[in-house]
């Protein structure tokens, strides 16, 4: 019992000690310093595993914000989208169905240069061996892999290809399953694990320069129509100023060297301020879809 | 064909065998031993493989989330080899495909049956059996093992994980440490091989260098006989011991044997010499006798003329006596011819009606035969008279001349005159030795000596009471 007692009682100065801590850190401005950080969410639009390419945009927002910035990544769009929704996150990089889906609550950003223009397109491929494949069609009663139920070119655009020629998603494909990232969707595809999946095409090209071996085992059968690039955005009440700051932060970077270089990363020719009617073409499918 | 190897390679060769032998079964004992250990080092690996996956399998199944089970599998086949040796595929409830590490041979939703081979050849009770353990299953034509591993929640079983590992990552691992294995075999037999055969060798020594100096006994005197034998208590060494004596022994009895023939011709010497004295001395003592008659009794009428006659009558005796010890001194006379052989037959008639024996006779000399018909009708003449008065009255005496292909003459005599004992036989050509009422007892060594002197050579057998004599001289070619 004595022994008990001598645990219990240390354990209570612990605490203490660890509150005094607490209320240090909250008092020298410590967490108060990290809430003047700009929190930018990342999903896998891009390609987001290049960590010196993260560390080298991460320095050049820094150096034109003045202010530190923090990336945070997270498995699905939806957990970024809900983080920006709560004000968690100040901006954040998404796709274009989550920006219409929320567009009231989200100000639009930038929009990313692709091949000198705002779009992009969603690619529906299969493995390059399998010559039977020609169509979406053809991958009835198959395997087929999605990037993320809230990505456009991995979801929604061939769901809605389905759909439009009178096909039930839910039941054309006798399994479908989710890699939550467009890499993935190809890796999938490539290794045989499903017989068809939806890429976004940018990220499918941008793969094809970096590593040509994964993207050679695939075939491109079906280029959808342009949409809106997924775009930057910010949280419902981000101050105008500090969005105006990021914003110009991000439309100068094709005019430095570190940004040009940091784009070329990317495979982006730059950022442009960007307009919501670029996104018309998601909201129709949206529509189509889903009557909302 | 083994047992006529000589023992100096026999033994080496049977130590080189039995090492040869263990060699291999030490080999085979390592290698088996060996696979057992990779086998049951491969099971755990795979159990612990298993278990370590089955937590998160047992999510993404529960989530249906391919894709998670997927990325574990790849990650986990590539980590634990690089060559795709590793199979690893999740099943479902339905026993259909989940996800594998491997999507091209077993595709998301193939059922069981459309699988590999060996997959289709399993039961799917014996997936069920054995309910929440792991166990291994050997072995098939692409798989060597694969371990199925139970996928539960809560004793709920969702699924199963079936680790493979193919012949291409199990093999390679397997004969390498056969091939070390042999080689160290190998190794440690080239080094017992040639000390074996230096044992053997050494062992068999001794036994060769005996049996060589036994080879050798018989051919050439003991006296000359060589060896080193080594001084041992083994085996070997006491019959080196014994064979040493032996060959002493041999030498002794050599020894005397010849100490026994020089006092055999000395007493053969002597007798020869009591025997001419006595035949000289008899008729001596009868002429001194009528020396002395004549000394006394000179003047009496017809005592000159009885005492010369006397005289002339021991000397005519010792003169026979004398000239039958002079062998060599018969002259030369015509070649052997039929009419000589059947001349003997004619002088035997007396002999032979005395006895009335039953004289068998066969005198084959068709042509003369070129060989000194005097010696010869001489050596006949000796060994009939011989075989008449030994042989019992009617009984049969045979004779036999012959030329044995023109080599050599033949001249076989036998009667059956009862056994003869081992003293007769011994001083049978000795002359003066068997004195019998006929004569003085100098036939057959006067016999001896001529056949000797034509180079050729005289054999008496004696069985079962019929004593023959056979004499072979060869034929003079000119």
């Amino acid at each position: 019992m004595a022994k008990v007692f001598v645990k219990n009682k240390k354990c209570c100065r612990f605490s203490i000690l660890v509150f005094l801590l607490f209320l240090n850190l909250v008092f020298s401005g410590q967490l108060i310093g990290a809430e003047s950080a700009v929190r930018f969410g990342l999903t896998p639009v891009i390609l987001d595993n290049q960590r010196d390419f993260l560390e080298n945009w991460q320095k050049f927002l820094e150096k034109h914000l003045e202010r530190p910035v923090i990336f945070i990544q997270r498995r699905t769009y939806g957990e970024i989208t809900e983080m920006l929704l709560q004000e968690q996150l100040d901006i954040a990089w998404i796709c274009g169905r989550p920006y219409v889906q929320h567009q009231q609550k989200l100000q639009l950003l930038a929009v990313p240069l692709y091949r000198g223009k705002p779009l992009y397109q969603s690619y529906l491929i299969a493995l390059s061996d399998n010559t039977k494949i020609d169509s979406i069609l053809d991958l009835k009663g198959k395997v087929f892999a999605y990037s993320d139920p809230d990505s456009n070119s991995g979801h929604l655009v061939p769901n809605v290809m389905l759909s439009r020629v009178g096909k039930d998603p839910k039941t054309f494909f006798a399994k479908t399953f989710f890699t939550w990232s467009h890499r993935d969707v190809v890796s999938a595809v490539a290794s045989g694990l499903a017989q068809g999946g939806a890429v976004d095409g940018y990220v499918w090209e941008t793969l094809n320069l970096v590593h040509p071996e994964l993207t050679q085992r695939t075939r491109i059968l079906n280029r959808s129509q342009k949409f809106g690039f997924p775009p930057l955005v910010a949280r419902p009440s981000l101050p105008k100023n500090e969005l105006l700051l990021i914003q110009s932060a991000l439309l100068q970077m094709n005019k430095d060297p570190n940004g040009i270089q940091l784009l070329q990363k990317l495979n982006l020719d730059g950022f442009v301020e960007g307009d919501d009617a670029l996104f018309d073409g998601i909201r129709e499918s949206l529509l189509f879809l889903t009557g909302y | 064909m083994f047992r006529n190897v000589s023992y100096h390679y026999k033994i080496p060769l049977s130590f080189s065998v039995v090492i040869i032998l263990t060699g291999m079964i030490v080999t085979t004992a390592l290698v088996w031993q060996t696979y057992e250990n990779l086998r049951r080092d491969i099971f755990r690996n795979a159990v612990e493989v298993g278990a370590a996956l089955s937590g998160t399998l047992q999510l993404s199944i529960k989530h249906d989330d391919v894709w998670r089970a997927y990325r574990l599998l790849a990650d986990t086949g590539q980590a634990a080899d690089r060559d795709g040796g590793l199979l690893l595929v999740v099943l479902d409830e339905e026993y259909k495909v989940f996800a594998s590490n491997q999507p091209r041979q077993f595709p998301v939703l193939a059922s069981l049956e459309n699988l590999s081979p060996e997959f289709a050849g399993l039961n799917k009770s014996l997936l069920q059996n054995n309910n929440n353990e792991a166990r291994p299953i050997v072995q098939g034509a692409t798989l060597w093992m694969y371990v199925v591993h139970p996928i539960h929640e809560y004793g709920t079983r969702l699924g199963v994980l079936l680790i493979g590992y193919a012949h291409s990552q199990f093999l390679p691992r397997y004969y390498e440490i056969v091939w070390n294995v042999s080689i160290s075999s190998l190794g440690v037999m080239l080094i017992l091989l040639p000390l074996g055969w230096y044992l053997g060798k050494n062992m068999a020594e001794p036994l060769v260098e005996l049996s060589n100096c036994m080879e050798m006994v018989g051919q050439i005197p003991p006296d000359e006989i060589e060896y080193n034998l080594k001084e041992a208590d083994d085996e070997i060494g006491l019959l080196s011991t014994r064979f040493r004596e032996m060959l002493e022994d041999l030498r002794v009895k050599q020894q005397f044997e010849r100490q026994v023939l020089v006092s055999e011709r000395l007493a053969a010497i002597g007798r020869m010499s009591a025997g001419v004295a006595h035949e000289i001395n008899n008729p001596l003592g009868g002429m001194l006798n009528a020396i002395n008659t004549f000394k006394q009794h000179r003047h009496e009428e017809g005592v000159p003329e009885k005492t010369l006659y006397l005289l002339e009558r021991g000397l005519g005796q010792i003169q026979e006596t004398v000239s039958a010890l002079l062998v060599e001194s018969i002259p030369e006379s015509h070649p052997l011819s039929f009419q000589d052989v059947e001349d003997i037959r004619t002088l035997l008639h007396a002999d032979i009606n005395k006895k009335n024996i039953n004289l068998v006779w066969e005198n084959n000399l068709v042509i003369p035969a070129l060989l000194p018909s005097t010696q010869i009708r001489q050596i006949l003449m000796n060994l009939c008279l011989n075989a008449l008065q030994a042989a019992p009255e009617e009984s049969t005496v045979f004779c036999k001349v012959c030329a044995v292909e023109e080599e050599n003459l033949l001249i076989e005599v036998r009667n059956e005159g009862g056994d003869l004992d081992d003293e007769t036989m011994e001083l049978l050509f000795e002359p003066f030795a068997h004195q019998n009422s006929g004569g003085i007892g100098l036939g057959l060594w006067v016999t001896y000596q001529i056949v000797r002197q034509l180079g050729g050579e005289i054999v008496v057998k004696n069985q079962d009471g019929t004593v023959s004599f056979s004499v072979g001289i060869p034929l003079r070619n000119s």
